[in-house]
């Protein structure tokens, strides 16, 4: 691990504790969806969603935020979500972090390096995301297609 | 105390069930009048009355607004609605009976706003994250819980829970409430009708309320929070954002200096896009190597800096959603849309580099902005997968259906191969089995660890069920709302909606 990786990984972990409190207090405007979650519930989905950025800025190996993030967006979109809404979600929880990184730290190089780490994070996310949309999509046409080959 | 800015937004919609829209909203800023306007009375009376008493209301109190103390001003200006509405209604016959309720909020000065309504649109007022309802809905119902007449817990089953006791456009006078407001930095007004308060809980619409980034978030994110709860009626949302307005340094570095030095780099952009490989992509395949780089690489180097300039991400958006939709259209294959993206990315990068190397000190945050815009450019095309994927879901269902030959029992399924049902409320019948598989699911749960959170789960899935405007697809949604799949109690709460869904469907059947 490169000494900046360390260096944001700990910076993650001293912010995370507040930034869980900030994303379960703004749920509803993340995603509207989230507003009926119940807070402990929502919480527990925040904070497995933070586990995963956490050991993203550690590793930097995307893979297992990939196995991770086909998961939460099958679960999301078994609740009605439509599943863009989900990409959203990514992106306004890592605002969430560097906001309050940034009520800490305020302005300066460090927090500037961290917006950075985070902003790399919610495009990976978002790019994870995206591509497991594309795998779904892909698969469906397939299953469609083989589906209409055996009605005729 | 220093100068209130003021930002303000409204948003209105039909709903999921109605087919034309009776809400009427007023949003002046200049003047610092705000309202919303619910109207009642068939054969598109109700919107007539909603906003006939818009319009009177308007013109009053821009022609009086220097002459007459705001809170008489407000009080007349609704009377004088309320008198347009009486005289449009005894005009026609077809227009009998209409009215509107009305809330409205006048700015008194920087720090002060009269509030004034009459029916069951309501005012809020958030401050320190507790949102405080300002009015007292005028229903018959409201009247009986204030006389102490019936217990609120009656009042949801009460047969008058949703007459109002006052009305503008019943007499030529109203029975105005008013209410006067100090107003604090930071503090959120919100105005809307009962589409909002009747289909979303007071603690989402705190929750949207407070965590939204501005008024035109909130209010969008309002009405969809009422859409996501049935959408039962139309739902207008008025926001109002008061404090000072504070524009971050890095966002003011970015704007300034930031968009410049890229704008000045375009050539640059454009040379690294062709030396990346922009016109091999196939995406690209109709356009000449030179034209490819003018136009492709161009017009997103064009829409980054419009998006810097403004801190926004609508201009990347748009570039990416009309490229995607371009290409996907013709059954293009995702992964050629993904790799002209990432070499797009890549010279971007390479454009930051060289704002870096001239030692730029501002050459990080630019990085965070670019990235940023191709993190938008993702969100975009996430949409128009999720679509397809939605449009792919429905050829899947109905093909299904027709390959064993069942009667095809949805339209927009929501959740793969769950049928979102789009059919008549349930009859008394179906309602009873749903009930009461819901109640068995229930009664399982009631051995788990969970039974609160699961316990409100399924009450509400119930009450989707047997709802009018309820559906098996909306009862799904509730059922699996905020579970998590290998939590305890999950597996009662599917088998719950499957024994519903399957009474549902035998039903529809029938």
């Amino acid at each position: 691990m490169s000494s900046m990786a360390q260096h944001h990984a700990e910076l993650f972990r001293v912010v995370r504790p507040e930034a869980l409190a900030r994303l379960v207090e703004v749920r509803g405007s993340i995603d509207p969806g989230f507003a009926a979650i119940p807070a402990e519930v929502i919480r527990g989905q925040f904070d497995m969603v933070l586990d995963r950025i956490q050991s993203y800025l550690v590793t930097e190996d995307p893979d297992p935020y990939r196995a991770f993030a086909a998961r939460w967006m099958a679960m999301r979109v078994s609740a009605g979500e439509p599943a863009q809404n989900l990409v959203h979600a990514v992106v306004a929880i890592g605002d969430v972090v560097v906001q309050v990184a940034q009520a800490r730290l305020g302005p300066g190089s460090q927090l500037t390096d961290f917006a950075r780490a985070i902003g790399r994070m919610s495009f990976i996310g978002s790019r994870l995301l995206v591509e497991h949309l594309a795998d779904e999509l892909e698969q469906r046409r397939a299953h469609y297609r083989a589906l209409a080959g055996t009605s005729r | 105390m220093s100068q209130l800015s003021l930002r303000s937004h409204g948003e209105t919609h039909t709903g999921n069930v109605r087919e034309a829209n009776e809400d009427a909203m007023l949003v002046d800023p200049q003047l610092g009048l705000f309202a919303v306007l619910d109207g009642m009375g068939g054969h598109m009376a109700g919107d007539v009355a909603s906003s006939t008493a818009r319009e009177a209301l308007h013109a009053h109190v821009r022609e009086h607004r220097q002459s007459v103390e705001p809170k008489e001003l407000l009080v007349q200006a609704i009377n004088r609605a309320s008198a347009a509405v009486h005289a449009e209604a005894k005009s026609r016959r077809d227009r009998h009976g209409m009215g509107t309720t009305v809330v409205a909020c006048l700015m008194t000065s920087d720090h002060t706003a009269v509030i004034a309504h009459v029916g069951d649109s309501r005012a809020y007022l958030m401050r320190d994250r507790r949102m405080q309802l300002l009015t007292r809905d005028h229903t018959v119902v409201a009247e009986l819980i204030a006389n102490g007449a019936i217990s609120p817990e009656e009042a949801h089953r009460h047969p008058y829970k949703s007459v109002l006791s006052r009305n503008l456009g019943a007499k030529t006078e109203a029975r105005v409430d008013t209410a006067d407001l100090t107003l604090q930095p930071g503090d959120k007004i919100l105005l809307c009708s009962d589409g909002l308060h009747g289909f979303a809980s007071h603690d989402g619409v705190e929750q949207v309320l407070h965590g939204a980034e501005d008024a035109v978030n909130a209010s969008r994110d309002l009405i969809e929070l009422a859409l996501k709860g049935g959408g039962g009626d139309n739902v207008t949302a008025v926001v109002l954002e008061l404090g000072q307005a504070q524009v971050p340094r890095s966002t003011q570095i970015i704007r300034q200096s930031g968009s410049v030095a890229w704008w000045q780099r375009r050539e640059l952009f454009l040379r690294m896009a062709d030396r990346r490989g922009l016109p091999h992509s196939p995406i690209c395949a109709v356009l000449s190597p030179e034209e490819a780089v003018d136009i492709v690489a161009g017009n997103l180097c064009e829409a980054i800096y419009r998006d810097l300039e403004h801190t926004t991400g609508i201009n990347v958006w748009t570039y990416a959603e009309n490229l995607g939709v371009g290409w996907l259209d013709q059954d293009g294959r995702y992964s050629d849309l993904r790799e002209l993206l990432d070499l797009l990315r890549a010279a971007a990068l390479d454009v930051v580099a060289d704002i870096a190397s001239g030692g730029a000190d501002y050459a990080i945050t630019l990085e965070v902005a670019v990235m940023r815009s191709f993190t938008v450019a993702e969100m975009a095309v996430a949409g128009l997968l999720a679509e397809r994927l939605r449009q792919v879901d429905a050829s899947l269902v109905e093909l299904e259906s027709r390959v064993r030959r069942e009667r095809p029992v949805t339209e927009q399924p929501t959740v793969p191969f769950m049928r979102a049902m789009k059919v008549d409320p349930p009859t008394p019948d179906v309602a009873a089995f749903l009930s009461r598989a819901v109640t068995a699911a229930q009664e399982q749960l009631f051995s788990m660890v969970d039974k609160i959170g699961a316990d409100a789960c399924l009450q509400t899935a119930h009450k989707v069920c047997v709802d009018p405007v309820g559906d098996a697809g909306l009862a799904a949604r509730e059922l699996f709302a905020g579970r998590a799949l290998e939590e305890a109690g999950i597996t009662a709460l599917l088998e719950g909606l499957e024994m519903a869904r399957a009474v549902h469907i035998e039903a529809v059947k029938r």
